[in-house]
């Protein structure tokens, strides 16, 4: 799960140049608005090289309008023209089904994060994307932070020696321009924050940690949520990977520190979560702050992975990861749902009001 | 009582109102402007609608199947004052039988003194306040042809999920730059536990002696704002208090007065450059993060002329015609918010 080396990111913005591949968008959603047709669009040919797709025939007409792009429909399964790769920025559930369609056909495919729901749905891509050969990759993005990709260089050069803990606070108030209400209304098809946030965070611990190229053995000391019928909005977790301590908290209701830190034998690495090309480094009592590259913007990380997919798909590049490097995050967030428990809550269990208030109702007038 | 639709579900008085009343039993609906800002409701089962209080439409599908609406949506001028004449009018031709109006004792004003519901309201200088007089008077004319409104004027709100009153001062406390500030920490904080507003709510929609009336909410302890600084402090576990000599913290905040505001000029007009170079610039992120925490452990002027106000709103009306009693004492209130802010990763 290293980085691979020669397969670096750059920073230069060369779309323009690489030409595009008969390609469909799936999903006219937020995620594609923001994070997929602005580096597509600038492509030569672009208006004619995608076919966007939504079930919504008028969400699919007023996105293609909008960024002026001739092909639309409102089926992935009957498109108008053969393509050579799909992007695929649906809800989560219906990431696997799609992805597998495209895959057994041999068409590369590029899904937005989550991979899939579960770790089934996940195996179940790569294993259809083996057997045709085609590419799979996955929009998590964070992978290409020029900072988060030098603390997995340190870590996994063993300079820092074994890493005793690691420390990740991930929080913000909801405010994802969501197009359906998929998000939050339907906990089952999207769970909650843990699987959302967790898709990026979660993929970084294990790739941190994957010294050796293996993720060890992970087990969840305690994980707490307060999901009470629907989807978390917070979650906390203790874990130990192997040798490893690991604390995560995740919350869409509050922002909370939004930072990171690795204990290790020799140092202690640590930096903001979404400072995305420096961080600090306390080694024998000193702490240096390392510039990891230039800076970029949240959404052009998006693109250079996605310029990146583009490229494999014309074969001009190696991917920066696959989809399989993402696997081992999505098993460990499976496991996690499955051993969370809700947190005590005394503020609604204790409280005299609320006890009280049925009976309060059902009374006749005061 | 058929189905109670709460307007403003996603704020922090809304949800408690929504999540109480679910955790009772009892139906609700919820009405919220945008999905996005669903996710406290959302992790209960609850029934949650699109219900933004500036589309008639969406108000009317909204109140469908409800005997009841409880008005907590707040915002600008526009969603204040037309949004409260919107809840009101659909409210009244769909024939609801009570309309619980979530107003403040902000309107007020700065007075001091003993408060009751018939002191004249001010609202000069206070943006907010002139906001919710003129969402009072968009009701009167209703309630002066019977419409079954119930208006509520609640004190200082806290408890978990409260920014204001209750996240923001845990933050101060917890950097150790917070203090008591002598005799202009001795005006009286009114503080209100928020289940006991949520018990108030309740009896508003129940009561047929509440119809047309107004009534101040509080809490049953009477505390200066150093006691409660103090008291706070005490349950997050923190060091006592130094004492603050008020003087600096006055000129300190007359000096960081033009710099607030032109933070909220610059995040106003200029919100996504400011995001790009907090992006880009690891020295502006530093300065931009440095000058926010300075400026929330700042108070405004505003707010250390309300820690030296001596100001009580008696809740004599309420007993009398609700039968409201706070069942949340001060000690139990502050206990349910450190819990909460230690499980939610907050002290920081």
């Amino acid at each position: 799960m290293s980085t691979k080396p020669g397969v670096q990111p750059s920073n230069a913005a060369t779309t323009a140049n690489i030409g595009l591949p008969k390609l469909a968008v799936i999903g006219c959603g937020a995620a594609a608005k923001e994070f997929c047709l602005p580096v597509l669009a600038k492509i030569q040919g672009f208006e004619s090289s995608i076919v966007l797709v939504d079930k919504l025939p008028s969400q699919a007409e007023s996105v293609a309008a909008e960024f002026g792009i001739q092909n639309h429909c409102d089926d992935f399964r009957r498109l108008p023209f053969e393509v050579d790769a799909a992007v695929i920025t649906t809800p989560h559930h219906l990431h696997a089904e799609q992805a597998i369609h495209f895959l057994e056909q041999g068409i590369a495919v590029m899904v937005e994060k989550p991979l899939g729901m579960s770790a089934e749905e996940a195996e179940a891509m790569i294993t259809a994307a083996k057997r045709s050969g085609a590419t799979l990759m996955v929009n998590n993005c964070r992978r290409m932070f020029p900072s988060y990709r030098e603390v997995a260089r340190r870590l996994h050069s063993g300079d820092l020696g074994e890493i005793r803990k690691v420390e990740i606070f991930d929080g913000s108030p909801f405010d994802w321009n969501s197009v359906s209400d998929f998000y939050l209304k339907n906990p089952e098809l999207a769970k909650g924050v843990f699987l959302d946030r967790g898709a990026h965070t979660v993929d970084l611990v294990c790739w941190w940690l994957s010294q050796t190229g293996t993720l060890g053995t992970a087990k969840v000391i305690e994980a707490q949520y307060d999901a009470l019928g629907g989807g978390e909005a917070r979650i906390n977790i203790h874990l130990c990977v192997g040798p490893t301590e690991v604390q995560l908290a995740f919350s869409r209701l509050h922002k909370l520190e939004n930072r990171y830190s690795v204990e290790c034998e020799r140092g202690t690495i640590s930096g903001r979560l979404f400072q995305s090309a420096m961080f600090d480094l306390n080694h024998c009592g000193k702490t240096e702050t390392i510039q990891a590259g230039k800076p970029l913007l949240y959404n052009e990380y998006a693109f250079q992975l996605l310029e990146n997919f583009i490229k494999v798909v014309k074969n001009q590049a190696k991917p920066y990861f696959t989809a399989d490097e993402v696997t081992p995050s999505i098993a460990l967030i499976d496991e996690i749902y499955r051993c969370a428990v809700p947190f005590d809550m005394p503020w609604y269990d204790a409280d005299p009001n609320i006890a009280q208030l049925g009976q309060l109702i059902a009374r006749p007038n005061h | 009582m058929k189905k109670v639709l709460v307007t403003g579900a996603a704020g922090f008085l809304g949800g408690w109102i929504v999540e109480s009343f679910h955790l009772a039993g009892l139906p609700v609906r919820a009405g919220v402007r945008r999905w996005s800002s669903a996710s406290r409701l959302t992790r209960r089962s609850l029934e949650v609608v699109l219900c933004d209080v500036l589309s008639v439409p969406q108000l009317r599908e909204a109140m469908s199947g409800c005997d009841a609406v409880v008005h907590c949506a707040v915002g600008d001028d526009d969603v204040t004052v037309t949004g409260t004449r919107n809840v009101v009018t659909a409210a009244v031709e769909s024939r609801l039988k009570r309309i619980v109006h979530l107003s403040s004792v902000a309107v007020y004003g700065n007075a001091s003194g003993l408060i009751d519901e018939d002191h004249p309201r001010n609202g000069r200088g206070n943006a907010y306040a002139q906001r919710k007089i003129a969402a009072e008077q968009v009701c009167e004319p209703f309630i002066g042809q019977d419409a079954p409104v119930v208006t509520l004027r609640p004190t200082i709100i806290y408890g978990p999920f409260s920014y204001t009153w209750t996240v923001s001062f845990a933050n101060r406390l917890w950097s150790g730059q917070w203090g008591t500030f002598g005799n202009s920490g001795e005006g009286t904080c009114n503080l209100v536990y928020v289940s006991d507003v949520v018990q108030a709510v309740a009896r508003a929609l129940q009561s047929e002696r509440a119809i047309g009336e107004t009534f101040n909410i509080n809490g049953s302890e009477l505390i200066s704002w150093n006691e409660y600084f103090e008291r706070f402090n005490e349950a997050l576990g923190r060091p006592p208090l130094p004492s603050i000599n008020s003087l600096p913290m006055v000129l300190k905040s007359r000096l960081m007065a033009p710099v607030r505001l032109a933070g909220r000029v610059a995040l106003s007009r200029f919100n996504r450059t400011l995001m790009n170079l907090n992006a880009k610039s690891s020295l502006a992120a530093r300065y931009m993060r440095a000058t926010e925490s300075s400026l929330k452990l700042t108070p405004t002027a505003d707010q250390l002329a309300m820690y030296g106000r001596k100001v009580e709103f008696p809740i004599d009306r309420a007993r009398e015609k609700l039968g409201y009693e706070p069942a949340v004492g001060v000690s139990q209130g502050l206990g349910f918010s450190a819990q909460w802010l230690r499980q939610n990763n907050l002290l920081f």
